[in-house]
């Protein structure tokens, strides 16, 4: 009872408040689809098959090898 | 013998520099002239635009087509007296108009007519934009302070207020297009547009940039500032001849500019869909950056000739209570499209 209460006084303000600000409310519903698809869209795309690229390399890769320490002008 | 040597030496490096600098001077007219020339033919061009719109033959006696009438009418201002008023600022008088032509043409200097066309290919274009943009309330505002006419000085302060107040729309407009970009550079702005044009994925937004250019340019409905029924000119009232020309010449300039940077950032500046393959020799980019720029200036001319003018406090209301909110919508959602899909472009 309570919530069927609550629920139907917000959605009558909602209501109003489109038919009062239709600007602000509006922009708020534009506004807010940004952030709502940033936590739900990755997991939907995630369970359809979609992995992150592999981040791009910036530098040259290491050897496969144990490191030896550089004791002068080795490449002389 | 040395001593001649390095008199030599000096000698030549003078002359490269002297021919250095005529070289950009070339460059620089290579660019002014045909501007002006276009800003002479957008006036004839929107006297014929809102004759056909309203059913009139429009100018038609100078020259064929009424062609020459832009020359006949700059040719009648140069020739009308200056008339300074005996209690104006007079270094600020002349200060406006030559500031508000300066910084509408300074505006070129970045724009890329082609692949290597550009005076500058330079990586902050937008920016400079929008700093030249900001710089060019100072004109309105010195005319209006320096005339010592309340028509011009209210007109001034209308105006001055509406350019700010519309710089806020256009500035978050432009910084979607850096979002979607990740650059600053109008070639790399141009060069990514090769898939889709900007004006597809973000026509609201392309809305509101409009609306924020006609309000910059102070074109109708956002003319309050020239208000004739309240204000007789605005804020040029009490300047006449040659000054009155820069002023003209000033906003005619900004108007093709803000059309050809509309051209760039949503309609692929000089480029064409790859459908549309040019294999010939010659070089169209130029040609096609101008046709674009021909559509927004058509349609500055268009609302010139449908929309009533705003009341003052409309026009503010606009800006901050409707366009404000949607934009700042739209800078929220469009980086969120762009983190979910994983397009961040930097």
């Amino acid at each position: 009872m309570f919530f069927t209460q609550t629920l139907r006084s917000s959605y009558r303000y909602l209501q109003r408040q489109a038919h009062e600000s239709p600007v602000i409310f509006y922009s708020c519903v534009i506004g807010a689809i940004g952030p709502v698809m940033v936590v739900t869209v990755p997991p939907i795309r995630e369970r359809m098959g979609w992995r992150p690229a592999e981040i791009v390399p910036t530098s040259y890769p290491l050897p496969q090898r144990a490191r030896t320490p550089v004791q002068g002008y080795e490449d002389q | 013998m040395i001593k001649k040597h390095t008199q030599i030496k000096m000698n030549n490096n003078l002359t490269i520099t002297i021919i250095n600098i005529l070289l950009n001077l070339i460059d620089v007219l290579c660019i002014v002239l045909p501007v002006l020339l276009s800003v002479a033919f957008m006036t004839i061009i929107e006297r014929k635009q809102l004759a056909a719109h309203q059913r009139r033959v429009g100018p038609n006696i100078v020259g064929y087509y009424g062609l020459l009438q832009p020359f006949a009418d700059a040719l009648k201002l140069i020739l009308k007296e200056t008339i300074i008023p005996s209690q104006s600022n007079k270094v600020l008088f002349f200060l406006a108009p030559i500031s508000t032509l300066i910084f509408s043409l300074l505006g070129w200097g970045i724009i890329p007519f082609g692949q290597g066309l550009a005076l500058s290919d330079f990586s902050l274009g937008i920016l400079y934009t929008l700093a030249l943009s900001s710089l060019g309330v100072y004109g309105v505002l010195l005319a209006g302070w320096s005339a010592n006419s309340k028509y011009a000085f209210l007109g001034s302060l209308r105006s001055t207020a509406a350019m700010i107040s519309y710089e806020l729309i256009l500035s978050s407009a432009i910084l979607i297009i850096i979002l979607l970009t990740g650059s600053l550079n109008y070639n790399t702005i141009i060069e990514i547009q090769q898939s889709v044009w900007f004006i597809i994925p973000l026509l609201p937004v392309f809305i509101f940039y409009f609306i924020a250019i006609l309000a910059e340019t102070s074109r109708t409905p956002f003319d309050l500032q020239e208000a004739e029924s309240e204000l007789v000119a605005g804020f040029f009232t009490e300047h006449s001849s040659v000054p009155f020309v820069y002023f003209f010449l000033g906003e005619y300039s900004s108007i093709v500019l803000f059309s050809c940077i509309t051209a760039i950032l949503f309609l692929g500046g000089y480029n064409l869909p790859e459908v549309f393959v040019n294999n010939s020799i010659i070089n169209l980019q130029s040609i096609i950056l101008g046709l674009k720029t021909c559509i927004f200036c058509f349609f500055f001319v268009w609302f010139r000739a449908t929309l009533p003018r705003l009341r003052y406090d409309q026009l503010i209301e606009l800006c901050w209570l409707n366009l404000l909110p949607v934009c700042v919508a739209f800078i929220i959602l469009i980086p969120s499209i762009l983190v979910s899909f994983d397009l961040v472009p930097f």
